[in-house]
């Protein structure tokens, strides 16, 4: 059903500037991005001031992930056996390929539970998971005639418009009523209407349809809980329920990254992620799977597997960027990003966008993706939101020393970079350049300021002024002011 | 009234200030000498490195953190400068830049510890009271704060500018709309995603213009530079001052 | 043994011998459960009604006796004559469901044949049912919520595909939060008695979703309402 292209094509600085060209044009994109950072952004803060010691809560989070990744090979073996313990498998996939292949063959054995007589495409009722987004995994299902549908309201919009989710925890940040109104009429020919609760409700009838043919349900995992082997599901809709109850096998699947030791540590995290997220004290619904449905029981699957997809992670956890894997996913560094919020997530053209997104991108998938955190001021606002307090600018600065390593920037970045470091490693050269541009400056310029500057300069004044240098620059008037005192004394 | 006892520092003026606003570092070193402070200006300081380190170009970075290590490392005595980001960069950058060279980490550190920015010095560390700094200042006129990301958020100075600001008697402050927001410059940023860091700037100066502010201050000229250069653009009257030109007093 | 499983932890093991960039992990964490203070139960059960209430759910006392049939005047109201129920045992509510049949609803909520063509046909008499009756393992005041666990004569589906959920609890449920269940629970709020059943659900007021425009709408997939009953 979605057509995009390979992930790593248009990763260059130019495509990179092209999206974000188009999304800074866009009004629809713009309005959109400013009600989401208004409304997340003070919702969460609202919640926070209402959480009795929310800042301790805040360090024991990190702590807890921090516990988590450093045994993390002990956590994952504990986490392991509990699961099959309680009646599930356990899969281990290396790489995004692996992981498609294990589902693959999961869902096709699916087939031998249908009823007699079914003869239409095999049907996966999917929930959230942003790890399927990462391995691509509906089209590699619908490669193989398997009907794959998105059962999240936001995520099913996304998925008719052929598009992925624009934002971790609201996939259609990116759009209006007006916009869902003209798909729905135009897919399931509803009347004109932007009554919200209209639409939802034919959602729901939808969908409804697809829970309860579905021969799988796939879902993703906010955390495992190693102690117990439970899937946690924090989720508000309720489809996220309905694709681990009713069709007769569950396939969860989750980074190697995502779990905590024990129930009390869960706990914690939910003080956390539905506060930083959507500014609730609690989601709707928090399910916590512990293996298939029991003999004794009178509904659920058959049967559970959980997917443990390392993709990159086993090897960041080695590197610099380590810390991004405590991240819980919670969205708060993107609805806070100014960057983010002027260009929303598919600028980045990775299912990771936003701040952590440029980290865990180029963390994950290599320095094709190094560019992504380039596009940041650096402004802290991600560090301070962020719920485990990961120091995000501190790693995107890592990822630059990266993408200069790799010899990625344009020349005239590292040609101008060197120039600077030379001038500026010895005072003389300094004040010596100092001279030049001030004669430089005060040639271009009119009256103090320069209105035009050759390229690449011109990106800054095709929007801004720039001052000319200074004709006797500061430390040339602490020298004649020295010598006036020595004069005077 | 009593003051502190005499004390020295080092300026650090910073490149921007040095080359683009000398105007701000004279103003800050008449604002110290007016709190009782005497300021030595090592004449061997260059460029604290950021531009460097911001652009992931880490090795040239590291060479001339080693330049200011050698330069401020000559006296004991505290490092102040009128840059919010040029002091987190030593505070906080220094220590990233040298993670894997425990030697120069260890210089890096102790440096810090001594390192302050000029409002943070005046305040918190000098502990004087706004009016002993601020109440000479012949300043005039509406004023608007906007704190610039790395002195908020990099080194956590979250009052002592406006509560400066506020003491000067001229000054009638006015609230900045979503002041703590990125003003959009970031180094490089402005110049690799020029179109974005504009958009950005967009939304600082209706913040700007909302705010009814004549004057916009700032304790970074980096802010400022961005800041002025669309204000100008914009045909606006509004002007950027540096906090140590509104609160010094008159030459 | 798969591969796979092997070469990852092994990769992690070497990554983490070598890597030294994570922060340690302090030794001791800083401890930061609230919510475990036990208020008075009158006050627990009163911030447990505003908590659901504020989020669009319904709060209601009843003394036990009359607990058949307000219920059965709610379905009444409701043009209702099915339900997706808990089993008797799993009620705290005596008789309940007798109460039910006797005035003429009628009462589904057998297990589910694990196999087919039995589970889909059961399956799909269930989606059409409108309202669903259960207890609870625990009730949360700091959040509203409901604590469910699967487990003998418990469908899950009873709090699930339904419209409309009504759940019964008695005071002895009531507890300040999750933290304050793991912690005073005992068995039942143990990690044994979670690993043991397939599902623990904390359920918090109706379905709701914010994915267009963040327009707040309730009753997405799940129930749209939520009605909880505390019988004395
Ligand atoms: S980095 Fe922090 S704020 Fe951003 S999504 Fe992850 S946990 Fe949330």
């Amino acid at each position: 059903m979605t057509t995009d292209p390979p992930r790593t094509a248009g990763q260059s600085h130019g495509a990179f500037k092209a999206r974000i060209a188009t999304a800074l044009r866009n009004p629809i994109l713009q309005v959109a991005l400013d009600r989401n950072h208004e409304r997340r952004v003070a919702g969460r803060d609202l919640a926070f001031a209402a959480l009795p010691a929310a800042e301790a809560t805040r360090d024991r989070g990190r702590a807890i992930r921090l516990e988590t990744l450093s045994h993390l090979d002990c956590y994952l073996e504990r986490f392991a056996a509990s699961v099959e313990r309680n009646g599930g498998r356990v899969h281990w996939a290396a790489d995004a390929a692996e992981a498609q292949q294990i589902i693959l063959d999961l869902v096709q054995a699916a087939a031998g539970r249908r009823p007699p007589g079914r003869t239409t495409p095999l049907l996966v009722a999917k929930s959230k998971s942003m790890m399927s987004e990462e391995i691509e995994l509906n089209h590699a299902l619908e490669a193989e005639g398997i009907r794959v549908v998105e059962t999240d309201l936001g995520e099913f919009i996304v998925q008719l418009r052929g598009e992925p989710p624009a934002h971790l925890i609201t996939p259609a940040v990116h759009l209006r009523r007006e916009e869902v109104s003209a798909l729905f009429a135009e897919r399931f020919g509803m009347a004109p209407t932007l009554d919200v609760a209209h639409m939802t409700a034919l959602a729901r009838a939808e969908l409804r349809r697809v829970f309860f043919s579905a021969d799988v349900g796939i879902s993703g995992v906010n955390f495992g809980v190693a102690e117990t082997g439970t899937l946690a599901l924090i989720t508000n809709e309720g489809n996220g329920r309905l694709c681990t109850t009713v069709p007769p096998v569950h396939i969860a699947l989750m980074g190697l990254e995502r779990l905590v030791p024990t129930l009390a540590d869960l706990e914690v995290m939910l003080r956390l992620l539905p506060r930083s997220a959507t500014a609730q004290k609690i989601t709707s619904y928090v399910s916590l799977l512990s293996g298939p449905r029991r003999a004794f029981e009178p509904d659920g699957p058959e049967e559970l597997h959980v997917v443990l997809v390392d993709n990159g992670r086993a090897r960041m956890l080695g590197g610099a960027l380590a810390e991004a894997l405590l991240c819980i996913r919670c969205g708060a560094c993107l609805n806070v990003c100014p960057v983010f919020t002027e260009i929303g997530g598919h600028a980045y053209g990775s299912p990771y966008g936003g701040p952590i997104g440029s980290v865990v991108s180029a963390g994950l998938f290599g320095s094709d993706f190094s560019e992504l955190a380039n596009a940041s001021t650096l402004c802290g606002a991600c560090r301070d939101i962020c719920p485990v307090r990961i120091d995000i600018p501190t790693m995107l600065l890592v990822v630059r020393g990266q993408h200069v390593a790799a010899g990625l920037p344009p020349a005239w970045l590292r040609l101008g970079l060197r120039a600077w470091e030379w001038v500026m490693a010895q005072p003389g050269r300094y004040r010596l350049a100092q001279r030049a541009a001030a004669l430089a400056t005060g040639l271009l310029g009119r009256g103090n300021w320069v209105r035009r500057l050759p390229p690449p300069l011109n990106a800054w004044t095709d929007r801004r002024d720039f001052p000319a240098f200074a004709a006797r620059p500061f430390r040339d008037r602490w020298k004649i002011r020295a010598a006036g005192k020595a004069k005077s004394d | 009234m009593p003051t502190a006892s005499p004390k020295r520092v080092q300026l650090f003026v910073t490149c921007i200030i040095d080359a683009l606003f000398p105007d701000v570092g004279e103003a800050a070193v008449r604002l110290l000498e007016h709190a009782g402070v005497e300021v030595d200006f090592p004449e061997a300081q260059t460029c604290c490195g950021q531009p460097g380190y911001n652009g992931g170009f880490r090795k040239e970075a590291r060479r001339l953190a080693l330049h200011f290590l050698d330069v401020f490392e000559r006296s004991a005595d505290p490092i102040v400068t009128p840059s919010g980001s040029c002091a987190a960069m030593i505070v906080h950058g220094y220590l990233d830049l040298f993670r894997d060279d425990p030697p120069n980490r260890a210089r890096a550190k102790a440096l810090a510890a001594r390192t302050f920015e000029l409002s943070q010095f005046l305040l918190d560390e000098l502990r004087l009271a706004p009016d002993q700094v601020a109440g000479a200042s012949p300043f005039r006129g509406r004023v608007a704060y906007h704190p610039s990301c790395h002195l908020l958020r990099g080194l956590g100075v979250r009052q002592a500018p406006e509560r400066l600001l506020a003491a000067v008697p001229g000054v009638e402050l006015r609230p900045l709309p979503q002041a703590a927001e990125c003003c959009g410059f970031g180094g490089l940023f402005a110049v690799k995603y020029g179109d974005l860091s504009a958009a950005m700037l967009d939304n600082k100066l209706a913040g700007v213009r909302a705010s009814d502010a004549e004057t916009l201050v700032s304790a970074d000229m980096s802010c400022l530079l961005h800041l002025q250069g669309g204000l100008r653009r914009d045909g606006s009257t509004v002007r950027c001052l540096h906090l140590a030109q509104v609160l010094a007093p008159a030459e | 043994m798969p591969p796979s499983r092997n070469f990852i932890l092994g990769k992690i093991r070497q990554a983490l011998k070598t890597g030294s960039h994570l922060a340690p992990s302090p030794a001791v964490l800083p401890d930061a459960v609230s919510g475990l203070a036990q208020a008075d139960a009158a006050s627990q059960v009163s911030r447990f009604a505003t908590e659901l209430q504020t989020l669009g759910g319904s709060f209601q006392t009843l003394p036990q006796a009359q607990a058949g049939s307000w219920l059965a005047q709610c379905l009444q109201q409701r043009g209702v004559n099915e339900v997706l129920a808990w089993e008797q045992p799993a009620l705290p509510v005596p008789g309940l469901l007798d109460a039910l049949r006797e005035r003429g609803v009628k009462v589904v909520g057998e297990a589910l044949p694990a196999a087919e063509p039995g589970r889909s046909a059961m399956l799909a008499h269930w989606e059409t049912i409108k309202v669903g009756i259960t207890g609870v393992d625990a009730v949360f005041a700091e959040t509203g919520s409901l604590a469910l666990r699967a487990g003998p004569g418990r469908p899950r589906l009873a709090s699930l595909s339904v419209e409309t959920h009504v759940a019964f609890f008695t005071a002895d449920h009531v507890y300040a939060s999750w933290a304050a269940w793991l912690a005073r629970g005992g068995a039942a709020a143990s990690g044994e008695a979670l690993a043991a059943a397939s599902n623990l659900t904390l359920i918090t007021g109706p379905s709701r979703t914010a994915d267009i425009e963040m327009t707040l709408t309730v009753g997405v997939h799940g129930p749209r309402e939520v009605v909880a009953v505390l019988v004395t």
